[in-house]
């Protein structure tokens, strides 16, 4: 696994879940389970990196945490996007729509190369579609 | 990374467990949610379960990422391998001590002679801006003293004439009695021209300074106390301000009080205006009169050299304009050098030579890692093979190193606090500056900083032996440290180090003590032996001339020329001239091709009784000493030595001196004082045995008694210890006048001693550095040779089987250490050469590349050598082949 592929991966993960965190105060059962729910099962995030990527962010102050209850009564940990995540949330926005956005051009090439701009008929990355892990 | 970061990461060290539990409380909650939904799912409770954590991947997995991910890893690292270090010096106490001790008594020593040298020479003194304030001295070219004090009409004209100082002050030293409340004690007080305290900046703890209209002549005594002082003697009651003390029998009004700390100058502790008594208008008025230091504080933005230019075309104007002050001009020199400036090479010399000492201790300690290296070699290679990272472990050992150099250090700490503590117990000589002596914040940090490099520096070797070990090697049967063979190499090289560093130590302390022996050797001029001194004070409000002086003397010497046991008893000016002797020019009777030189040449001038100058033991030549028919009214004579009849008689000789005549300066025009020479005796080395003797002129105490006199008693039996006197002479004392204090009471033996204290001081730390030096080389030379055999017994038992000589061998190990040895001194010579010349100023009859020094200190070195290989050359002799063949 090159270590370009893992920071990918990981910006992506982390991507999601500043994302979800916007959507409000979580436990980290709780992203998951919104992640795999918004995604209609498709992205299933491993949840052996997801307190990494926790933590992580928790390191980098985008997110705080703290331990509340849950909806059912038990103890846990809920993350919020703190002002500074907020705003990283909306840089890697950006970079992850021109990333889409160059993996599709190339995925859709059909051997010229001089062409620029968006071709008829390809996709463009839109809100709320996520391209498949 | 930003602060939450290293806040979350610090919360992760101090917190660990709490942390611990955080982690798995999520996690299991997580599995439970997971759990939860899986049943909702349709599973059952343990195919849920087991579903739950499948997904999860390994919880410990995670968990350990997680940590990872927290970044504490580093910092728990260090704290773990901390904790191994001291276990695994725990299982070796006799490592661990050699290690630390001689750490802490190299760390110790430097970092004590760092805290004096620190405090000494580095720190500035306690005064804002202090690199302003500048000593003033008079360069008296005409008799060779580049640092001479003046008078008091120059000091007015420098005075008035200089504008490169903001404020100039004359500081003049004294002693006073103190009697109230307690015993009574001399201490040391300064006379001073107003403006001192202002020039020197320091704030009152109680009251103020002098004004101006109390330094006028005629006006009531003030004065100022010190906080010691204070505190000691006057019980540091507040209200002491406006309230009379006595001091030397006179009242003086008390205005001010100290900061603790502030002794200037000369461990001042007390200062009063400088004032002229009716007595002293001669000095007053007398430009030739050689008797004032001064001071001053340099104006804003003028610098020395700026200063210095300036003086010099006062000096010169005023030398044009007066007679006497041809070939006088001034020398400007910081307050702080004129303090530290003799103090400064002695203590370098020792600064450097505690630094050897520390390298040659720090050798032992190499040699005693590598040698623990190759013991643990094994179980490295073990853990090697298991799979433990190499850089892991080289981490391990360096903190190990590390770990052993920062304990080292703290022990150290310890006992430099202790020295330090007992630093005025310890030295007997008067540091200047002692006060400023401490283990402060700097020489704090110097010690961590030598137990950190220490600690490194000793990692290199043991890392560099795990980095190259290789794990077969070790893991071979019958494997003989294989891995410190290459490094075992190194070994010889510190010896070879320690021995030059060894002779380098041993020269400079062979220098010193044969220049220490050098000077007892010199001929004093008198006899020390079985002499008793002690000085007495007449007070002038009830010996205010000179006939009540004479009357009290003239009670007082007879009943100690009666006391039994004393041979002869007298009073003198002066036993042993001090820094500023009592001196006088002279003019010689009818020479008048010598009167314009010599005539501005300055004499010593005391006062003696005839007995005073036998029970000194100074020889008289030729003629007579004193009489009776030499006392008031009679025409003025004197005693001179040889070195005035060299000087200003050298063609009449000493038989032809006498009936010469002289004068000294301050007489008038219808009665210059003439005085007839009626003895010559000879030298005497007065101002300290290293110092050139000064022409010098005795006159009969009859006719010019002193108010301070030093009581000579010499015991006659030639073995009694002077001290029994004592009682004796206190009791004559008593009868005469029982008021008077005692002062000053030792042997003449320990006067001497005392000039010579701090020469005798450095000797002997020397002495102590390069025993402590060679003694560590000695155990070097030991460890490395005992190792060298011990390495090779197999090959000793194979020649021994081969029926080589028992003292073949013994001789072959000899050698082996001697070659060693003899490199070391090679170097070690190379360097004393050059480094010996730093001590010229300390030697005395002998050059810094005395060679008997030099051949002295090599063999010693040599037998040193012998001797410490003797044990491991006869080992190296039993080893019994079958035992070595076997290879056990």
């Amino acid at each position: 696994m090159g270590d370009d592929r893992a920071d990918m991966l990981q910006g992506t993960l982390d991507l999601l879940i500043l994302k979800m965190l916007a959507l409000g105060p979580m436990h980290g059962w709780g992203i998951s389970q919104r992640i795999r729910e918004l995604s209609d099962d498709v992205l299933q995030v491993n949840q052996g990196s997801l307190y990494p990527a926790l933590h992580r962010l928790e390191h980098r102050d985008w997110v705080r945490s703290e331990w509340g209850t849950s909806e059912n009564n038990r103890r846990a940990k809920f993350y919020r996007l703190t002002p500074l995540g907020a705003r990283q949330l909306g840089e890697e926005r950006g970079g992850w729509r021109r990333f889409a956005d160059a993996v599709d051009r190339v995925l859709d090439a059909e051997g010229r190369v001089a062409d620029k701009g968006p071709r008829e008929g390809s996709k463009v990355a839109g809100e709320g579609d996520l391209a498949p892990a | 990374m930003g602060v939450r970061s290293w806040w979350l990461r610090l919360r992760g060290l101090v917190a660990r467990e709490q942390v611990e539990r955080e982690l798995d409380e999520e996690v299991r909650f997580h599995l439970d949610m997971e759990t939860q939904t899986n049943i909702r799912r349709g599973m059952s409770p343990e195919e849920a379960r087991r579903e739950a954590h499948r997904k999860f991947g390994g919880v410990e997995r995670h968990k350990e990422a997680a940590r990872e991910a927290r970044g504490t890893r580093p910092l728990e690292d260090l704290v773990r391998d901390v904790r191994m270090s001291m276990r695994g010096l725990a299982r070796s106490p006799g490592f661990a001590a050699a290690v630390l001790c001689t750490l802490a008594l190299g760390i110790g020593g430097t970092t004590s002679v760092f805290s004096v040298v620190r405090g000494v020479l580095l720190r500035p003194l306690p005064f804002p801006e202090a690199h302003e304030l500048t000593t003033i001295w008079l360069a008296n070219d005409r008799e060779g003293i580049e640092e001479d004090v003046t008078s008091w009409p120059n000091f007015q004209d420098w005075r008035s004439q200089t504008d490169a100082f903001q404020e100039m002050v004359a500081v003049s030293g004294g002693r006073f009695t103190v009697t109230q409340e307690g015993p009574a004690e001399e201490v040391r007080g300064a006379f001073v021209t107003d403006g001192f305290f202002d020039m020197l900046g320091s704030t009152m703890h109680l009251g103020r300074g002098f004004r101006a209209e109390e330094a006028r002549d005629g006006a009531a005594p003030v004065v100022v106390l010190s906080h010691e002082l204070w505190v000691r003697r006057f019980g540091a009651a507040p209200s002491i301000v406006g309230t009379n003390v006595i001091l030397s029998d006179r009242p003086y009004t008390v205005v001010g009080v100290t900061q603790p700390g502030h002794r200037h100058p000369h461990d001042a502790e007390l200062w009063t205006p400088l004032t002229f008594d009716d007595g002293m208008q001669g000095l007053r008025e007398s430009r030739g009169a050689l008797w004032l230091p001064i001071m001053g504080r340099l104006a804003e933005g003028v610098t020395l050299e700026e200063a210095q230019a300036q003086m010099d075309g006062i000096a010169r104007r005023l030398a044009g304009e007066y007679e006497v002050n041809e070939g006088m001009g001034v020398n400007l020199e910081p307050l702080h050098e004129t303090l530290v400036g003799d103090v400064r090479t002695p203590l370098m010399i020792l600064f450097g030579a505690v630094v050897f000492v520390l390298l040659v201790g720090s050798a032992n300690v190499a040699n005693l890692l590598l040698a623990r290296g190759a013991v643990r070699a094994r179980e490295m290679a073990v853990r090697l093979s298991l799979g433990a990272g190499r850089a892991r472990l080289i981490r391990q050992v360096v903190t190990e190193s590390a770990v052993l150099g920062l304990l080292g250090g703290l022990l150290g700490v310890g006992l430099a606090a202790a020295a330090v503590s007992g630093l005025e117990r310890l030295v007997p000589l008067e540091l200047p500056r002692l006060d400023a002596v401490g283990l402060d914040g700097g020489v704090l940090l110097f010690a961590l900083g030598l137990s950190l490099g220490a600690g490194l520096l000793f990692a290199v070797l043991p890392a560099l032996q795990v980095a190259g070990a290789d794990p077969g090697e070790h893991l071979k049967e019958g494997a003989r440290g294989a891995s410190s063979g290459g490094l075992g190499r190194l070994r010889p090289l510190f010896v070879v180090g320690q021995f030059a560093f060894a002779v380098v130590l041993l020269v400079g302390a062979g220098l010193l003590t044969r220049s220490f022996f050098n000077v007892m050797a010199v001929d004093a001029g008198y006899d020390p032996e079985g002499v008793l001194t002690a000085e007495v004070r007449l007070p002038d409000p009830r010996y205010p001339d000179s006939e009540s002086v004479r009357a009290f003397y003239a009670t007082l010497v007879p009943r100690l020329q009666s006391l039994p046991g004393v041979e002869h008893a007298g009073v003198i000016t002066a036993v042993l001239l001090d820094r500023l002797p009592n001196m006088g020019r002279i003019a010689l009777e009818g020479r008048p091709d010598l009167e314009e030189v010599l005539s501005r040449h300055s004499v010593t001038r005391d006062a003696a009784t005839a007995d005073a100058l036998r029970a000194l033991g100074i020889e008289l030549i030729t003629g007579r000493l004193f009489n009776s028919t030499d006392g008031p009214g009679a025409a003025m004579v004197a005693v001179v030595n040889e070195t005035f009849v060299r000087r200003f008689l050298p063609e009449a000789g000493v038989d032809g001196a006498l009936g010469q005549r002289f004068v000294f300066g301050d007489g008038t025009e219808e009665d210059p004082g003439w005085i007839t020479i009626v003895g010559i005796v000879e030298d005497a080395k007065r101002s300290g045995l290293t110092e050139e003797v000064r022409p010098a002129a005795f006159l009969p105490w009859t006719t010019v008694p002193a108010q301070v006199g030093q009581l000579v008693l010499r015991t006659g039996a030639r073995d009694a210890n002077a001290l029994h006197l004592v009682e004796g002479l206190r009791a004559a004392l008593q009868e005469a006048d029982p008021t008077l204090p005692l002062t000053r009471i030792r042997t003449l033996e320990q006067a001497v001693s005392a000039t010579m204290a701090q020469r005798r001081f450095l000797t002997v730390l020397l002495a102590a550095f390069a025993l402590a030096g060679t003694l560590l080389a000695a155990v070097g030379i030991y460890g490395v040779m005992a190792y060298l055999v011990g390495h090779r017994t197999r090959e000793l038992g194979i020649r021994a089987a081969l029926g080589a000589h028992r003292g073949d061998i013994i001789s072959g190990v000899l050698r082996e250490a001697l070659t060693q040895a003899g490199a070391g001194l090679v170097l070690g010579v190379a360097g004393a050469m050059v480094l010996s010349g730093l001590l010229r100023t300390q030697l005395f009859g002998l050059e810094p590349a005395d060679p008997l020094t030099f051949t002295g200190v090599a063999v010693t070195l040599l037998g040193v050598a012998m001797l410490a290989s003797w044990i491991p050359a006869r080992r190296a002799a039993s080893v019994d082949p079958a035992v070595a063949l076997r290879g056990e």
